[in-house]
């Protein structure tokens, strides 16, 4: 029989066939399992209502739209786990989503005809046909709500419905821990910081009785807000004989027919891979079991691959079994201190007795401060203090944490609170241009995240050492001092964007790039490594103001208010130099050169970077010194042309990185100067494989979509350009474009800069139309930013013209260029080139309309301007260019053919020097003057 | 045939051979009967679709090939006039519009007919995107055809609701979607990939290692052992997740008496597994409980697979 069609289906489903029909329908769907899906789909749409729940646990099985269990209504599926299925639902009560999550039917009993279950919800403890299961079940359950913890996830409410357990919990948007090591590949302090508190749930659980038997890291959620949750307490334990995993291993129907069947489950706990020995064997579980699958997940995290390995589960289970553990050398490049390792093989022991005695004891070896002494005085005095408060043992854990470790937020109230946020919205706005709302929302999404870690790292930070003990009083004081720099930071920034402009707008990523990094003062070594603030509260106090002031002349600078900060820069230093405390007037100094530079007063900037160099030395302020020494490889090695020099310090700024243990993206900053030194140098093969090597390392730490990386990328681009690699430069300016438009908006004067290169590669490498429409797209852009004079919209407007020149459209290319050159005119910043090559392009489009007395006349003045220009400061085609166009309209209006000759000999030696020899542009330029520079003999004539 | 019967005439040029042959020998006051019905026919259809009208000769054609006797009827006028009776016939009418390519019938298709298939999809699980796709597919299917004819909208014979009609319709076009991109195959608990050694899965491998040869092929071979019925029942249970109810309105059977005959179609199998086992290993029947609990998680474990990956060919 072949397949079934549809109007079969339909008058079987609809019971109109015949007996005999019907028979050979079912027999067919015993072969054919498309038509029995196409059955069985179409019964359920004919035929099923919204309230019966498939049976077994597959997806259908699912609670749809709209069904009320307990007082929750539900709203859809998250996701489906080995235990159930989570749904997001709506609690009418209180008003608000929470996360119900459904156990699996198939874990519980399938309630059958035979036995007609009761449906709806029903009274906990009396619910018929609620099995010892589910009773066990429901007992974890509700101790499970009694652990009240920051990092357990609560569940308000636990009940049946329609026979099956239910859990009404906290609704988390955010990853799990799994999903957010993949996306986020955190910094092992970062691991580590989100490890310790996902610990300390576990330990609040242990401390409640509760062991969770199934941790890893799908069990740990992490909310966007950066809270660590574990969830799914117990379940696992929940079951007879053992528990279930998230690949349920069940078995059914035991009982006779007629009476429901009930689901006896296997003998196996917990998800085999974060499984302990006496998991596998069934010995006594305890928290120190718990203790084991913490370190399996935490290994994982920290090597990027499992301590234990086995393609099966007989040989995972004897790995495990045997404690054979990987060398954790092969997945990830981290360094591992030894000290982490030591810590994480004990807790994979195999005997429990040879774990840590608990998991606090775990969780207090895991903090890289191996400073005990310290710590049990600070614990002590801590609890004296709260003894005198009058609060109870019991009370101390929540108390103390409301009054102790919650200072961040109320410190950045004010400084990126809904108000300044709105504030600061209204001055965007208020700047009229389109691409205000996407540089907005990506600023929002910047500070928020950026104010968010503060917070998180700072609670991080004071519990670890007010509450828990782990760390030392001094490194707080050393983290919170780092968190209080970059809080002030913040407030710099955020207190300059509310008088925003124009040119803020457009300098939102650099001014996001000046804010310290958050993971910097977490980073122990680096911290150890800074400089000790004074002892004198005094000169204390004034130190602190003297770094807010600091951070705001950084602040004015990543705005464009050069001036102005120019001017607090220098009060700044005579202020910082009468407190006398050497560090801060080397970061007084420093913030002064950068304000010099800005202003492009090199030469300034370089001597007073020197000064800061000598304040910092003496102030043993080593991190400052590395960032000296690569500011001045910019003022003096990029900004003053001392290309050889500008090398030699960049040697001193890698060693001096050195000496501090070396920083990646310090090392990115750094080398990516030294890359567009090369390029000057005439080195480009250099720069492009210096600036592809760092590309990757970016890329790599912060994905694709990342301001840097476009900068990046910029740089390579401009090699590849200048290598005459055209085809690659437009794929890095596509990637450019991309990365701009995704953060930034499709308006953002980076993305005309982007487009302007892009249309002059593509006028370089002859692509005319094309190079059309980008000179225009630019323009489209430039004239929402740039008045018509600015130097970009000049240099825009002159491919346009050059653009058309080139399609032969010269009277428009004509009028465009008199006009751009008559607007050059009133502009602040003339280059004298640009002015020549104005003029002479300008030439070539009147004489190509034959007005040979006003192209020549035009061409003269190109030449003027051309013979007081060094030329070695101008690129070799547009010096080519100039003469050629010359030589082109003396040649068209039959004029000095000896002046033509020696014009084009120029031009062959100008090109001579020019990379882009693969440009159709530079051929055929080259094609022409060699004709003219040999023979081709013209008669001069007089107009 | 001089008497002025419009409908008839038309209806008989168009109907099958049987009813022809009907109408050719009964008496003029049948036909007159038959008139009446065709026109009572025609008024509902008008009533319901005042929003367009077709003309009597277009609808007659339309339905006079659609009217099917049954099979064990005697062939009399009133057999004729109780089938007609029996056909959705606004349903038919707006069909009949919608071939005709009136513009105003498919909008209102569009618009009543079309939005009914959306909730037995979502209720199956289908995203909104997803909807929106097999309904763009099933207009295509019903109006549009390779070779320039009237599409599948020709098929629909009136028996049956035409919104019943379409949601069959749209489950094989749906069916059909998933099997193209491999998404039937519902998602669960993804690990996060990264962090998992590719393709093992300890927990499956070892209920695989140890269970597997003993209890696979017992349970492979005593599947093959049931009826085509009982296999049929348990695949639409376990496999497509058909539960009782809609597993009893498909057989047209009590959904008790479908709970008991899938009932024992489960025990049929497990006894059936057991036997072989015991055939098999050797073992003696009172140390085979010990084994039985293993053995019945592997059943509960492999049935879905096996069910729906083995066909036996018998």
């Amino acid at each position: 029989m072949s397949c079934l069609a549809e109007n079969t289906v339909f008058a079987f489903l609809a019971g109109r066939l015949p007996p005999a029909p019907a028979a050979e329908v079912l027999a067919h769907i015993d072969d054919c399992a498309h038509c029995r899906q196409f059955i069985a789909g179409a019964a359920h749409a004919l035929h099923s209502s919204p309230v019966h729940a498939a049976p077994l646990p597959t997806a259908r099985s699912e609670l749809s739209r709209g069904t009320i269990v307990g007082r929750y209504i539900v709203l859809h599926p998250l996701g489906r786990g080995g235990m159930g299925v989570v749904y997001a639902a709506y609690d009418p009560e209180l008003e608000r989503k929470i996360a119900l999550k459904h156990l699996h039917p198939a874990l519980l009993g399938v309630p059958t005809d035979a036995t007609p279950a009761t449906k709806g919800d029903a009274d906990v403890a009396h619910a018929p046909g609620v099995g010892q299961t589910q009773r066990l079940l429901l007992h974890e359950a509700q101790a499970m709500a009694k652990v009240r913890h920051p990092n357990v996830l609560s569940v308000h409410d636990v009940g049946v419905h329609c026979e099956q357990v239910f859990l009404a919990m906290e609704l988390i948007e955010g990853w799990n821990l799994a999903e957010w090591l993949t996306a986020r590949r955190p910094s092992l302090a970062e691991i580590l910081a989100v490890f310790h508190r996902a610990g300390s749930g576990l330990l609040a659980a242990h401390r409640a009785g509760l062991i969770h038997c199934d941790f890893k890291p799908q069990n740990v959620l992490i909310s966007e807000a950066g809270g660590v949750y574990v969830t799914d307490f117990g379940l696992a334990r929940a079951f007879p004989a053992g528990g279930v995993a998230s690949d349920t291993v069940v078995s059914f129907a035991e009982a006779p027919v007629g009476e429901a069947p009930r689901l006896r489950t296997e003998e196996l706990v917990g998800t085999p891979a974060y499984m302990a020995p006496e998991q596998f064997t069934g010995a006594k579980i305890d928290a120190r079991t718990d203790q084991f699958s913490y370190c399996v997940a935490l290994y994982e995290a920290v090597y990027g691959e499992r301590p234990f390995s086995g393609r099966t589960l007989d040989q995972l289970a004897r790995a495990v079994q045997s404690g054979r553990i990987t060398d954790g050398t092969r997945q990830s490049g981290r360094k591992v201190p030894a000290w982490l390792r030591r810590v994480l093989l004990r807790g994979l022991s195999v005997h429990p007795e040879e774990r840590f005695p608990s998991l606090e004891e775990l969780l207090i070896a895991l903090q890289p401060v191996p400073r005990r002494s310290l710590r049990r005085v600070l614990t002590l005095s801590g609890a004296v203090g709260l003894a005198l408060l009058g609060l109870g043992a019991g009370q101390m854990l929540s108390r103390r944490q409301q009054l102790v470790c919650t200072g961040m937020e109320s410190k950045l109230h004010a400084i990126w609170d809904p108000p300044r946020r709105e504030a600061i919205r209204a001055a965007f706005v208020a700047q009229n241009k389109p691409y205000a709302a996407s540089v907005w929302s990506y600023l929002e999404s910047r500070l928020s995240a950026y104010a968010r870690d503060l917070t998180t790292m700072y609670t991080e930070a004071c519990e670890a050492t007010r509450l828990r003990g782990e760390q030392s009083a001094e490194l707080l004081d050393l983290r919170i001092g780092c968190l209080e720099q970059r809080r002030r930071e913040l407030s710099a920034v955020s207190e300059s964007l509310t008088t925003a402009d124009a040119r803020l707008l457009n300098n939102v990523p650099q001014m996001l790039d000046g804010l310290g990094r958050i993971e910097e003062c977490a980073d122990v070594e680096r911290l150890r490594m800074q400089v000790r603030p004074p002892a004198d509260p005094r000169t204390r106090q004034l130190t602190e103001e003297l770094r807010q002031r600091i951070a705001q002349i950084m602040a004015l600078r990543s705005s464009a208010k050069y001036r102005q900060s120019l001017d607090v820069a220098r009060e700044t230093v005579r202020a910082a130099s009468q407190v006398g405390h050497s560090p801060l007037q080397a970061e007084a100094l420093y913030a002064l050169g950068l304000a010099e530079e800005s202003i492009g007063d090199a030469k300034a900037a370089e001597s007073t970077l020197y000064e800061a160099l000598w304040k910092a030395e003496e102030g043993r302020h080593d991190w400052l010194v590395v960032r000296i020494w690569g500011a001045l490889v910019g003022s003096v090695g990029i900004r003053q042309n001392r290309f050889e020099e500008g090398l030699q310090l960049g040697r001193h700024a890698h060693a001096a990185l050195a000496r501090v243990g070396g920083d990646a993206k310090e090392a990115v900053l750094l080398d990516n100067k030294l890359g567009a030194l090369h390029r000057d140098l005439g080195d480009p093969e250099g720069a492009r494989q210096q600036h592809a090597r760092l590309l990757a390392l970016l890329v790599s730490r912060e994905g694709e979509m990342s301001y840097d990386v476009a900068l990046l990328r910029v740089q390579l681009e401009l090699d590849l350009f200048e290598l005459g690699r055209l085809d690659e430069a437009l794929v890095q300016n596509r990637q450019v474009r991309a990365i701009y438009k995704e953060l930034l908006g499709a308006s953002h004067p980076s993305l005309g800069d982007a487009l302007m290169r892009y249309g002059t590669n593509l006028y370089y490498a002859g692509k005319k139309q094309e190079a059309l429409s980008a000179a225009q797209d630019t323009l489209r852009i430039y004239g929402n930013v740039h008045l018509p004079q600015s130097p970009k919209a000049v240099v825009a407007r002159q491919l346009l013209g050059k653009v058309l020149l080139t399609l032969g459209r010269c009277a428009e290319s004509a009028t465009l260029l008199a006009q751009v050159a008559r607007d050059y005119e009133r502009s602040s910043t003339r280059l004298a080139y640009v002015q020549a090559e104005l003029q002479a392009d300008q030439a070539a489009a009147l004489s190509c309309q034959k007005l040979h007395p006003q192209a020549l006349a035009s061409a003269e003045r190109a030449q003027q301007i051309l013979d007081q220009i060094k030329e070695s400061d101008v690129a070799p085609e547009d010096l080519a260019n100039i003469r050629y166009r010359i030589a082109q309209v003396l040649r068209a209006a039959a004029r000095q053919p000896e002046r033509v000759r020696a014009l084009s000999r120029n031009v062959i030696e100008s090109l001579k020097k020019s990379r882009l020899v693969r440009s159709p542009i530079i051929t055929s330029m080259l094609a022409d003057v060699k004709d003219w520079a040999d023979g081709a003999q013209f008669t001069e004539r007089r107009l | 045939m001089s008497d002025a019967r419009p409908l008839l005439d038309h209806f008989v040029a168009h109907a099958p051979t049987a009813i022809v042959d009907v109408v050719k020998q009964c008496s003029a006051a049948e036909r007159g009967q038959l008139e009446e019905q065709l026109a009572s026919l025609e008024a509902t259809a008008r009533t319901a679709w005042p929003e367009f009208e077709l003309s009597t000769a277009n609808f007659m054609e339309w339905i006079a090939p659609r009217v099917a006797l049954e099979a064990k009827s005697k062939n009399t006028m009133s057999d004729i006039l109780s089938a007609l009776r029996a056909l959705h016939v606004s349903d038919l009418y707006l069909c009949c519009g919608c071939a005709a390519r009136s513009a105003v019938a498919l909008m209102l298709f569009e618009q009543r007919c079309l939005p009914l298939i959306e909730a037995p999809l979502r209720r199956n699980h289908h995203s909104p995107d997803r909807v929106d796709e097999i309904k763009q597919q099933l207009r295509t299917h019903l109006f549009t055809s390779p070779s320039g004819n009237r599409g599948k909208i020709v098929d629909f014979e009136g028996r049956g609701s035409l919104s019943a009609w379409l949601r069959v319709a749209a489950v094989r076009i749906a069916l059909n979607m998933q099997r193209a991109d491999n998404r039937h195959v519902l998602v669960s608990e993804v690990p996060s990939g990264a962090m998992l050694p590719a393709g093992s899965d300890p927990t499956l491998d070892f209920i695989k290692h140890h269970h597997r040869e003993a209890c696979q092929s017992a349970i492979e071979e005593a599947l093959r052992s049931l009826s085509r019925e009982d296999r049929t029942l348990l695949r639409l249970h376990f496999v497509d997740a058909l539960n009782i109810d809609v597993l009893g309105a498909m057989l047209h059977i009590h959904r008790a008496t479908a709970a008991r005959r899938l009932a024992s179609a489960r025990e049929r199998l497990a006894v059936e597994t057991r036997r072989l086992l015991i055939a098999r290993l050797h073992i003696a029947p009172d140390e085979f409980e010990s084994l039985m609990r293993l053995v019945k998680s592997s059943l509960q474990l492999s049935l879905p697979g096996l069910l729906s990956s083995q066909h036996p060919k018998t």
